[in-house]
């Protein structure tokens, strides 16, 4: 009998249940309580022709969303952040397809890569996000393959009438903004190779990367002070500056990775320290006696290499001491220092003959026992491999593209990028 | 079995109440989404209606002064934000178009998204307030103010904000033509006002509550312009029972950043005092409770106060008497007078009651001519009461005068007249305004029919 009560008391169960559910589903969904939203712009509006121009290259195109207009909410709300400018937002949305969107469309012969891949919302903020704390600036987030967020766009407002300037800070921090960023949409959709995972393993320092030098880690194989940071923005820093660099700031980069770097100053302190590369002792030669103490640091920019190979030192040593003062010009129209010494006018000691004087400079032993120019050039064919196979791109040629449009960028260019958009008096 | 029991109750119960009508539909006509759907366009007509032209009182922290913004809203989306404080464009008047949406957010939202010149200096992280480096340093955070505003409560001329990341409240009123017709002339104007309302030379005023008691405010030991008040109980102290509100100045008066609630006397609503009306004899009175009210220092306590210097006025009706006869001697004899058989041929200039800081004392300080001709004949003051003073002058002090008053006081009886029946008896104070005390009708009180108007130079506080 229990038994059978117990079957009872289950079945009125279900049947209560059902009740319940049938009775719920009587009256439906009814018509949605959203009210309706059109996405027409209103030609009165008098952003009219901007709005026009951003839905008809990106949003119909790329399926992205460029916002300009700052709402805070999509940001990260610890940050105290300040709208972009209009003026700047229309020569970032102009430039950025230019440089970036064309770019790809041109490399790949569609748009449909960036369309699939590319980030669904482009936002802007006039300003830096700052931590008061640590005193780092961000200017670009990516988030979830999603969204792209590019800072500091007010800064733009002070090159606009110079284009050549305005290209080099668009390229230096905005461009290589987008190209590490969309490197980070990239390696979330497809993993970053093994093999660079291991490249610089155990040289990754995420408290303190600010405070590093970059020749320094650029002889610990990393690109930037920043790529130091973290395996994935080793990887997106690499692709961005190599996209993003000239052939010049290559060949600087290489060479710093190549040279060993020391400071003689407090590596904890928190203001930069200067690292240096070539060293000399005091009294110009180097004998036993000549313990590391003795040794005086060379800011490498100050050095200079002969065509015979030999190095000569700006405005240095003269009877036990160092120099940095400019040379000033005599009345007899020859250059010298405060010691009467014959220099030329960048303040390099001349012999008898009006040659530089030779000096006797040591180079830093690179004892970080990493080959810096070696991992970072394998970084790079690691990065080209992985666009290759991964993406059916070729990074070199997409960094030919950007190059070419860098390069070739003038006033009339900005003129003629910035004359698709015009807004009402 | 019990609990099988009550499962079955508990399931029924649950899917009779998740089946009931809802509440919301009782108490609303629509749903929440076209509600807010509503709101941001019944907000946006709000703002753009009879000429969309709003003044804002902002607070961007409790660490600084409120700022005064007018905001001209356009239907194209722009709007126009006009403004002349010290943190924005050096000080000087600017204006400058950006863009402004009303917003469905944590409500509905009032946003200005676009950079705007005159406004957005608040949210600039990279703005380093305090020193460098140290803790004061605002680096990474700058002025922390909002540029998005929570819409609490509206009506048709008045807006209530919060910003939405500091949470302070900002008012926003319609502003007519009539009080200004241009931005820079209403700018123009609460300079005036505040110079007419405050005198920056005065740093102690009343606040007196519904009940009387008194509080000494001031700028927090400073001058009040700066607004950022201060308040101790008369006989208290500062360090010992002060209280801090920074506050914002407009046309109309001075509004609290937040209620005056230390003052623990409340109107009928709760309230504590937060707004103060600038009444026609230039006190403040309380908007909350009507009883409150903010009020200069007596008259002979302004009169005290250093560094004022009270031109005599010479005009018809504001000097009268023995003053008005021996200020005419002394325009004629300065003229007439012969002095080495020829005549000194001055001319009059001015003649103030001026305190010189260097000898901490009054002075009878006139100028003749131009260039470099003043001369200073000293006298002491004596506060009677809070409306009465007396002078006296002793010709063997160490310094009577300097060396150009005493050879006026020397050459022009006149002018020894003057100084006699300046310090003949007690003279009475007053005036029409209580916060500024400026000018003042100084009346001999045996004589009334001697008087004269004595007043400052707001403009050049």
């Amino acid at each position: 009998m229990k038994k059978y009560f117990k079957y009872l008391s289950a079945l009125a169960l279900v049947a209560v249940a059902a009740m319940s559910l049938s009775s719920c589903s009587e009256k439906g969904l009814g018509e949605t309580i959203f009210p309706d939203v059109t996405d027409e712009l209103d030609p009165n509006s008098y952003t009219y022709n901007f709005d026009k121009w951003l839905k008809e290259n990106y949003l119909d195109v790329y399926n992205l969303e460029f916002q300009y207009r700052l709402k805070d909410n999509e940001t990260n709300m610890n940050y105290n952040l300040e709208p972009a400018t209009l003026r700047n937002s229309i020569d970032l949305a102009v430039l950025a397809k230019y440089m970036w969107f064309d770019v790809y469309e041109e490399v790949t012969g569609s748009k449909e890569f960036l369309k699939m891949y590319g980030p669904r919302i482009l936002m802007l903020v006039g300003s830096p996000a700052i931590n008061p704390r640590s005193r780092t600036i961000e200017v670009g987030l990516a988030e979830g393959g999603i969204k792209v967020t590019l800072l500091n766009v007010n800064r733009l407002g002070n090159y606009v009438n110079n284009p050549q300037q305005l290209v080099n800070v668009l390229n230096d921090e905005y461009f290589h903004t987008m190209h590490h960023e969309f490197a980070h949409i990239l390696h979330q959709t497809r993993s970053i190779p093994t093999e660079f995972r291991i490249l610089s393993a155990g040289h990754y320092d995420g408290m303190n990367w600010e405070k590093k030098n970059s020749q320094m880690v650029h002889s610990l194989g990393f690109v930037t002070t920043y790529a130091s940071s973290a395996l994935r923005e080793d990887f997106a820093e690499t692709i961005a500056c190599y996209i993003t660099y000239s052939d010049a700031q290559w060949a600087a980069i290489m060479d710093e990775a190549a040279r060993g770097w020391a400071t003689d100053r407090d590596e904890e302190s928190d203001s930069w320290i200067p690292y240096y590369c070539y060293y000399y002792y005091p009294n110009n030669t180097a004998t036993d006696d000549n313990g590391e103490s003795t040794l005086t640091y060379l800011d490498r920019n100050r050095v200079e290499t002969l065509e015979d190979g030999t190095l000569v030192y700006r405005n240095m040593y003269q009877r036990g001491r160092l120099q940095n003062n400019k040379p000033t010009l005599g009345e007899d129209g020859n250059w010298y220092d405060l010691d009467g010494n014959l220099t030329d006018s960048q303040g390099y000691l001349l012999d008898k003959n009006g040659n530089r004087i030779p000096i006797y400079v040591y180079a830093v032993e690179d004892d970080d026992n990493v080959s810096g120019k070696d991992i970072l050039e394998t970084k790079i064919q690691l990065c080209k491999d992985w666009f290759r196979d991964e993406w059916g791109i070729d990074l070199e040629q997409l960094r030919n593209v950007v190059q070419a449009r860098i390069q070739s960028f003038d006033a009339a260019k900005l003129e003629e990028l910035r004359s698709q958009i015009t807004l009402p008096e | 079995m019990k609990k099988l029991f009550y499962i079955s109750a508990l399931i029924l119960t649950l899917s009779l109440t998740a089946c009931a009508p809802s509440e919301v539909d009782d108490l609303f006509d629509e749903n929440p989404a076209a509600r807010m759907d509503n709101a941001v366009k019944n907000y946006t007509e709000l703002f753009l209606s009879d000429g969309g032209r709003w003044l804002m009182e902002y607070f961007c922290s409790a660490g600084e002064p409120g700022y005064n913004y007018i905001m001209t809203f356009h239907k194209d989306g722009t709007v126009d934000i006009s403004t002349k404080n010290s943190e924005v464009n050096g000080g000087a008047f600017i204006t400058d178009k950006s863009l402004w949406e009303v917003v469905s957010d944590y409500g509905p939202v009032l946003s200005f998204n676009t950079y705007n010149r005159a406004f957005h200096v608040f949210s600039n992280p990279e703005i380093e307030l305090g020193t460098a480096g140290s803790s004061s340093s605002t680096y990474g955070v700058g002025h922390e103010g909002d540029y998005e505003f929570v819409i609490i409560h509206a009506e048709h001329d008045k807006v209530k904000l919060r910003g939405k990341k500091t949470g302070i409240t900002i008012m926003m009123s319609r502003l007519s033509s009539e009080v200004a017709p241009t931005d820079e002339d209403y700018f123009t104007l609460l300079t005036s006002v505040l110079n007419a309302t405050f005198n920056n030379r005065v740093n102690d005023y009343v606040l007196t509550t519904a009940s009387g008691k008194r509080y000494i405010c001031n700028g927090d030991g400073g001058p009040i312009n700066s607004m950022f008040w201060s308040f101790y109980p008369e006989g208290g102290s500062l360090l010992d029972n002060g209280e801090y509100m920074n506050a914002i100045f407009t046309v109309n008066g001075v509004h609290f950043m937040e209620p005056l609630s230390f003052l623990t006397e409340y109107d009928e609503n709760d309230v504590a005092a937060q707004s103060f009306e600038i009444q026609p004899d230039g006190t403040l009175l309380c908007t909350e409770d009507g009883l409150t009210t903010i009020k200069g220092p007596s008259f002979a306590d302004v009169f005290h106060q250093k560094q004022i210097g009270w031109t005599l006025s010479k005009e018809e009706g504001k000097i009268s008497g023995d003053f008005l006869t021996i200020f005419n001697q002394i325009v004629d004899e300065a003229k007439n007078t012969k002095v080495n058989n020829k005549p000194l041929n001055y001319k009059f200039q001015w003649l103030q009651l001026g305190y010189d800081t260097n000898k901490a004392k009054y002075r009878l300080y006139f100028r003749f001519n131009t260039g470099n001709n003043y001369g200073s004949i000293y006298v002491n003051h004596e506060i009677v009461d809070d409306h009465t003073i007396k002078f006296s002058f002793d010709p063997n002090a160490e310094v009577p005068y300097d060396n150009n008053g005493g050879k006026i006081y020397g050459w022009l009886p006149s002018m020894r007249a003057m100084v006699e029946l300046l310090c003949t008896g007690e003279y009475e104070l007053s005036s029409n305004n209580f916060m500024v005390s400026n000018p003042l009708l100084m009346k001999s009180k045996s004589n009334p029919n001697n008087f004269v108007e004595i007043k400052f130079d707001t403009a050049s506080l």
